[in-house]
């Protein structure tokens, strides 16, 4: 393209555009400010971008809650699992629907894509997971939300690119579905398992409703339970009598509300922190993402 | 073709996985006319005919909700749907590359982070002592509880939905916009055109059908809000504008046991969204631009 001169409208774009990245980002600048900063500034309401003083306590006060603890681990063992199970229960049925010999092709179809217009709603679903005795279990978080047609559509159309003559080839040395699958379309379609996963990932680390809906015990709830009570119920009572009750490790020298806006933000930075490490590694697939997104079933 | 089996062992699990718990929860929707008691089986155990849509349609919170949900939507829909469209247009007349890909990359970031934090932080920048509660004392406006506010309910989660997602809506458009023919911006330039002509004959023609598409899906989604940003952000005090079809729905029937009535509620709210769906899909085939 042809360079051209800058005009006004460029100017005032380009500070548009800065002003707006400015807005996306404050907030995380914000939150890790109000973490770190002395209890009496928060307190005082000084602080407002940059940290001002220095403290740790409110990291240490979080690192010591127990029930921070048990929510990420039980985060991660969610999701982790919720991701491989989407992964596989997505994969292997795109196979099927992809290979040329598969008789019962459009019915398969059929019970998949259906679901993308018509589903029972919240309380038919939530009476079936409870008549199967699933209340309670982590099968209830992880297997309606790996059950995406729209994922295996994804999958199917991925792996309809492979060329057919490495499929080929392979039936004539006699390799099974198992094989193939495993051995050529697996390897070949990385960076669709990779974008595909990425967005499980994310979407289950942050979900809330399934854990809200069908998990009653204390020490099975996810991170985003716990932190829903801490920040958005701002019910602070069980890590405050644990942590500043015993006044164990803190001085006298904290503003009390201070101090509780620093732990609430501190669990924010805590919970984001994962996300934001992937997030890089996100950006290297967003470009492929974004042509899976484009290629419509 | 003795493999065959591996192909069922393959398909199946899935399938089965598909049928029970989504399949099995649209028979259930059969128990919004009939009659539910825990000890009756999942079916319910009577019949009782459109009687939960008739208390439904008598519900003195009946049109709060409807209009709640259809207000916040359209709403929503007026402000959230061109802002990607503008912030892609605006990024893509961008010439300094390096500065595009840096406020892309960060534009998308809020939405990743999840509902909980969002609405937490919102809490924390808008309490009484919060920096926005601040900014207005600075400039002589008393301070709003912005929380507990019913007429700041809307503003508040349409704003908050903008943050979030306006980058990441954007980038289906990059993608149209670097489909265009760049020959076509060519032509335009022999032909004289100017930047803002180049947009309205070239650009914005270029990405019409995605714009088009979009739209009918979230017609088809006009009825529907997410309940989990709702239920977070909501309080007995703003219910007047922020209770919503599903909120109650889940009030009536997880916290309620109100299970057949909540269904039928539920219910409702799908026929409405689907008849929505068809219809923005006719007019939009009209126009010779339709999903189907």
């Amino acid at each position: 393209m042809v360079k051209h001169k800058p005009q006004p409208f460029d100017i005032i774009n380009t500070i548009l555009q800065l002003l707006l990245a400015c807005v996306f980002i404050y907030p995380f600048i914000y939150i890790i400010s109000i973490s770190i900063s002395d209890t009496f500034a928060v307190g005082l309401g000084l602080v407002k971008f940059l940290p001002i003083g220095f403290q740790l306590d409110a990291y240490r006060i979080v690192l010591r809650d127990t029930t921070i603890w048990s929510g990420y681990a039980n985060s991660i063992l969610y999701t982790v699992t919720g991701t491989a199970l989407s992964l596989l229960l997505c994969s292997l049925p795109a196979y099927v629907l992809a290979t040329s010999e598969f008789r019962f092709k459009k019915s398969f179809t059929a019970v998949f894509v259906i679901t993308m217009f018509f589903n029972g709603g919240i309380i038919p679903t939530f009476l079936v997971v409870r008549n199967l005795g699933l209340l309670d279990s982590i099968w209830a978080i992880i297997i309606p939300p790996a059950l995406s047609a729209w994922n295996i559509i994804l999958f199917r159309t991925n792996f309809k690119s492979i060329p057919i003559s490495l499929i080929e080839s392979a039936k004539m040395d006699g390799a099974s579905h198992v094989w193939i699958f495993t051995k050529l379309t697996v390897p070949l379609s990385k960076a669709i398992f990779a974008v595909i996963g990425l967005f499980i990932f994310v979407a289950a680390w942050n979900s809330y409703f399934p854990a809200l809906l069908y998990l009653t015990s204390q020490d099975k709830q996810p991170l985003m339970i716990v932190l829903r009570k801490y920040i958005v119920m701002q019910n602070m009572r069980g890590i405050m009598e644990r942590s500043i009750g015993t006044g164990k490790g803190l001085g006298d020298n904290y503003d009390y509300e201070g101090l509780l806006r620093s732990i609430r933000m501190t669990t924010v930075v805590v919970s984001v922190l994962p996300v934001l490490m992937v997030y890089p590694f996100m950006q290297k697939f967003l470009a492929k993402g974004i042509l899976v997104g484009s290629i419509k079933g | 073709m003795k493999q065959n089996y591996q192909l069922y062992l393959m398909i199946l699990p899935t399938t089965i996985l598909f049928i029970v718990f989504l399949y099995l929860p649209m028979a259930g929707l059969v128990i919004a006319v009939r009659h539910y008691d825990i000890v009756g089986g999942f079916f319910g155990d009577a019949w009782v005919g459109g009687k939960y849509f008739m208390q439904f349609f008598r519900d003195p919170y009946f049109f709060r909700i409807i209009r709640n949900t259809a207000l916040l939507n359209i709403f929503m829909l007026l402000i959230t749907f061109p802002a990607p469209i503008i912030l892609a247009l605006l990024l893509n007349e961008m010439q300094q590359k390096k500065l595009k890909s840096l406020v892309q990359s960060i534009s998308y970031l809020p939405h990743f982070i999840s509902t909980v934090i969002i609405v937490g932080l919102m809490m924390d920048l808008f309490s009484s002592r919060g920096i926005i509660n601040q900014a207005l004392n600075g400039v002589g406006i008393q301070t709003i509880l912005f929380f507990q506010e019913p007429g700041w309910f809307r503003p508040l989660y349409i704003g908050s939905s903008l943050w979030e997602g306006v980058g990441w809506s954007a980038i289906i458009y990059f993608a149209a916009l670097a489909a265009i023919n760049p020959e076509l911006y060519e032509y335009a330039s022999i032909e004289g055109a100017g930047r803002l002509a180049k947009i309205r004959y070239v650009t914005i023609p270029g990405i019409l059908p995605t714009i088009v598409i979009l739209f009918i899906l979230a017609v088809g989604n006009i009825m529907t809000v997410g309940f989990e940003k709702v239920f977070l952000m909501y309080s007995p005090g703003t219910y007047e504008t922020a209770d919503v079809i599903s909120t109650y729905t889940y009030r009536r029937g997880i916290l309620g046991l109100d299970y057949s009535y909540a269904t039928a509620v539920g219910f409702f709210n799908s026929v409405v969204n689907f008849g929505l769906l068809i219809g923005a899909n006719a007019l939009a085939r009209k126009a010779g631009h339709g999903l189907w």
